[in-house]
């Protein structure tokens, strides 16, 4: 059965790589948001099971999604994929429960490695 | 024929520059953050076209407690390279370094934006060293004449290269604490905004955000 896949990033481009760099042979059904409220009601959906997410977002980032997630107690695993790369940044979100962060721009080999290394693949 | 300056960039460039300068961007976060131990909140940033003629103006908008940046190719005087000049305009003092063209790999469009994430830190340096209270030793950071005498800026500069030129503006507002980890405590941050306008030839940019996508293709 597809994992209800939502990557989560305001721009077109970066979420279009996402998705491209996706391991061919997983079954995901994706949804994609521009920014975090977008995000949480996809979640709310069901549509986020497992979420790619973005850190520098309008409306709502995404240590503020990673907040409510918590703070609701919402079902989602969340890999962050952002090119806020200081080291605080990373803490933040590994802190508030994100799996893993990932340095933009992201590869088909990282999100492969990244997959296996958590057992979702 | 001229072309309408607005029809240079349409909304997918301005998107594919938008996370060329977010990438660049996180880069001087992780610079600044390792210098102040501070950690650099980014904002999103925002990449609008300013025609030549308002290049001035543009700048005059600038909020008056926000420092401002501009970064030029700089084509006149037997010199050739980009030009980086920032601009307190509380205290009028004004800070600029040129950089050598040969730093730039033309058939590599994106180190451009790496160069200008590198080059915003000097910029930004005096910035955090007057807001934090430290002392940051800086690099090659020169004192200038001021905007208006920018060769670039005054039209007659590019005379002689013919180049169509775009100005992009980035701007956006960092904020950090005075002190590592009174974010936790609830303290108000430091708010440093800048606006980074950017001169380029039309062609370039367009070159430079196609180039930047078909990049991240390649690596697929």
């Amino acid at each position: 059965m597809a994992i209800p896949l939502l990557i989560c990033d305001d721009s077109s481009m970066a979420r279009k790589q996402v998705a491209k760099s996706l391991p061919p042979s997983w079954e995901v059904d994706i949804t994609f948001a521009t920014n975090g409220l977008e995000a949480l009601a996809a979640i709310n959906e069901g549509k986020g099971e497992m979420m790619f997410l973005d850190l520098t977002m309008p409306e709502m980032d995404g240590f503020e999604v990673l907040e409510n997630i918590r703070k609701k107690d919402l079902k989602s695993v969340v890999i962050v994929i952002s090119g806020d790369i200081q080291p605080q940044a990373r803490d933040r979100v590994m802190a508030l429960g994100a799996l893993d962060f990932i340095k933009k721009p992201v590869s088909t080999e990282k999100l492969t490695e990244t997959l296996e290394k958590f057992g979702l693949l | 024929m001229t072309v309408p300056f607005a029809s240079w960039l349409d909304d997918s460039h301005r998107d594919q520059l938008k996370e060329l300068v977010n990438l660049a961007m996180g880069d001087g976060a992780k610079a600044l953050s390792a210098v102040t131990q501070c950690f650099i909140q980014l904002s999103v940033p925002q990449v609008n076209q300013v025609s030549i003629q308002d290049l001035n103006k543009h700048c005059k908008f600038v909020r008056s407690d926000a420092f401002c940046c501009c970064v030029q190719e700089y084509a006149a005087l037997g010199q050739v390279g980009w030009l980086f000049i920032a601009i307190d305009p509380k205290s009028l003092a004004t800070y600029a370094s040129l950089l050598d063209r040969d730093c730039v790999d033309t058939e590599d469009h994106e180190n451009m934006l790496v160069q200008l994430a590198g080059v915003l830190v000097p910029v930004i340096l005096p910035r955090i060293a007057k807001e934090l209270r430290v002392s940051l030793k800086l690099g090659e950071v020169q004192p200038f004449v001021g905007l208006s005498e920018l060769p670039s800026v005054g039209g007659n500069a590019n005379a002689n290269t013919n180049v169509n030129a775009v100005n992009l503006a980035f701007s956006y507002a960092v904020e950090a604490p005075i002190k590592e980890g009174e974010l936790q405590e609830g303290k108000l941050p430091v708010l440093m905004a800048f606006d980074v306008v950017m001169r380029a030839p039309a062609d370039m940019v367009k070159q430079l955000a196609e180039k930047f996508a078909s990049r991240l293709d390649i690596l697929l």
